[in-house]
């Protein structure tokens, strides 16, 4: 009842919605990268909402299992999966598909190019211990996953209690995975230590995301933002989707597994309904923002739920 | 309010997802940098125990939709699930709880004495800091172990907390050039502050001294040491004694419960 990871691929961890609730002990939030993939997920392999799911960044990924299950691939438009049978019989998969497996298949993701992460979610999850209420990896803290770190090849890791078949099989819109590249923020908590001409830069000219990217922060190239007085300020809470500016101006937005506290000027911070199309955005990408009030935020997150709702749809039988 | 020391908060939106409470008494208006630096160290301290317990109060208090209290030492950060508890919804609730004295929230608060070698490869930094501050390298050793310290503010990573209430002549800057890797469990001082790497991390502390035990162990049932309101205070270990803690610690003859001294209040 395990897995065994035959190619880790450049950074696969373990994911799931994240922790929550331990931030003032400085337990970072960590969670998948596109926590609104691994929903989906969840929901078409009838998994309980927060099962973990395997987050593989920029593909080479290979898996074989030791008993039937099912999965899915969920994160991308473009990804693909293959599942190769013990008696070589290979066949391809796109993301969304729910696939049953058997024992004794290789699960191969290879490298794809439209999103920075895809998850691969299995019925059951992975059989890792708890910490701080989540079982994902946050390596950057040592914690979750399996010891802290990123998948390696040879990794054994067992499977969660599968629910069985789901009541309801679902059927969803790949499109739903989009890239996404002008993302909507709401300035501040410190847009005013911001000359003009840095909230003029931040909202009418492009960033391109640097290699220099990981589930810590994105690093942007572009115009830069510059500050009023000093760069630094007293510490205080981060977030995933802030935009933190250091001394340099070139803003870096928070990704999941950031610092629970965080020292430079904070110019905005991405919105809910965007939030998760982070995880869709690779290095080299040229990706632009638009500024949106408190309310227009809560209608765009209304219009986000209602969207999802309408790319899930429920399969009839037969 | 209670304490009309402190500087009026206001309210300060992070995205949908957050709102802080700033409490650096800066407005718009006014050179936010100035009135951050202007702000002596006992109306930080002032400060940052209030927004404890105000986080404390608001963690009993535990509303659905609020996700996460994030206290820091001058703002205090709430994270909520927008489609539960909107911003609006939660300013007024925190302003309504804000009105009632907090006083009678209890902080839970212990008292460590952690187990500090100050000597050889342990202690780089400590020349350097003897230099800087005019003084004996015993003589900085002798004022890190003067005073008891407080934890104003956990994070940024598991377990690692700010420690304020530092000797005043042992006040630098952090290093201009930060290290890339710190090994963890190195103690530091900087800006008036001390602190105990959890991690091995990059890190731009001085570090003079190490500590056998670690502050942060994901394979204890308490993997966190710390919290905010608790007192630590320094005793100075040979380095002998540093490696026979760290054995026992590794075979359990040492736990948590070894390094807690009873509150004499």
């Amino acid at each position: 009842m395990s897995v065994t990871i035959l190619q880790a691929g450049p950074y696969s961890t373990i994911q799931d919605r994240g922790r929550f609730g331990y931030q003032h002990l400085g337990v970072p939030t960590g969670g998948a990268l596109d926590r609104e993939a691994l929903a989906i997920g969840n929901i078409l392999l009838g998994n309980e909402p927060n099962t973990n799911g395997i987050e593989i960044c920029f593909g080479g990924f290979s898996i074989q299992f030791d008993v039937a299950s099912r999965i899915t691939l969920v994160g991308s438009i473009g990804a693909k999966l293959t599942v190769e049978t013990p008696a070589g019989e290979i066949s391809e998969y796109q993301t969304c598909d729910v696939i049953e497996v058997g024992a004794g298949d290789i699960i191969t993701v290879p490298p794809f190019g439209d999103s920075l992460s895809v998850l691969l979610c299995i019925a059951g999850g992975l059989d890792v211990p708890v910490i701080y209420g989540g079982t994902g990896a946050t390596p950057n803290a040592k914690i979750g996953g399996i010891e802290g770190r990123i998948l390696q090849a040879g990794d054994v890791v067992p499977l969660g209690k599968a629910g069985g078949t789901p009541a309801l099989s679902h059927h969803c819109q790949r499109e739903i995975f989009a890239k996404r590249t002008t993302l909507r923020l709401m300035l501040g908590p410190q847009d005013f230590w911001f000359k003009q001409e840095a909230i003029e830069a931040l909202l009418e000219t492009t960033y391109k995301v640097s290699p220099q990217t990981s589930r810590m922060g994105m690093r942007l190239q572009g115009a830069a933002l510059p500050h009023k007085g000093p760069a630094d300020i007293i510490s205080d809470a981060m977030m995933r989707g802030v935009l933190q500016v250091p001394a340099d101006g070139q803003p870096i937005i928070a990704m999941a597994d950031h610092g629970t506290m965080g020292g430079y000027t904070k110019i905005g911070c991405i919105i809910a309904a965007d939030i998760d199309a982070l995880g869709r955005i690779r290095p080299g990408d040229v990706i632009s923002f638009t500024s949106v009030t408190a309310e227009e935020a809560a209608l765009a997150l209304q219009q986000h739920e209602a969207a999802r709702r309408a790319a899930l749809t429920v399969k009839s039988d037969g | 309010m209670s304490d009309n020391t402190l500087p009026n908060p206001i309210w300060l939106p992070m995205g949908d997802q957050a709102i802080m409470l700033d409490y650096t008494g800066f407005s718009p208006v006014h050179q936010a940098a100035q009135k951050e630096a202007g702000l002596t160290i006992e109306q930080r301290e002032a400060i940052a125990a209030h927004i404890q317990r105000l986080a404390a109060h608001m963690r009993r208090l535990a509303p659905a939709g609020l996700i996460d209290i994030v206290p820091a030492l001058t703002r205090l950060t709430f994270v909520v699930d927008p489609l539960i508890l909107p911003q609006s919804s939660l300013k007024i609730l925190v302003t309504l709880e804000h009105e009632k004295p907090l006083a009678d929230v209890a902080l839970t608060s212990r008292h460590w004495v952690i187990p500090v070698c100050y000597d050889g490869a342990f202690a780089p930094d400590l020349n350097e800091v003897a230099d800087r501050c005019e003084m004996t390298s015993e003589e900085v050793i002798s004022r890190h172990l003067a005073n008891h310290l407080t934890v104003s503010v956990m994070g940024f990573m598991p377990g690692s907390a700010y420690l304020v209430g530092v000797d005043e002549a042992l006040t630098l800057p952090r290093r201009a050039n930060p290290r890339t890797k710190v090994p963890a469990q190195s103690v530091g001082i900087a800006i008036g502050q001390s602190v105990i790497y959890p991690l091995d991390s990059p890190g731009g502390w001085h570090l003079i001294g190490r500590t056998p035990f670690p502050v942060f162990d994901p394979h204890r049932a308490e993997p966190i040491l710390f919290d905010a309101g608790d007192v630590v205070e320094f005793r100075r270990i040979t380095e002998a004694e540093y490696h026979d803690l760290e054995q026992a610690y590794e075979a359990g003859h040492v736990t948590e419960a070894d390094l807690q001294r009873e509150m004499s209040s």
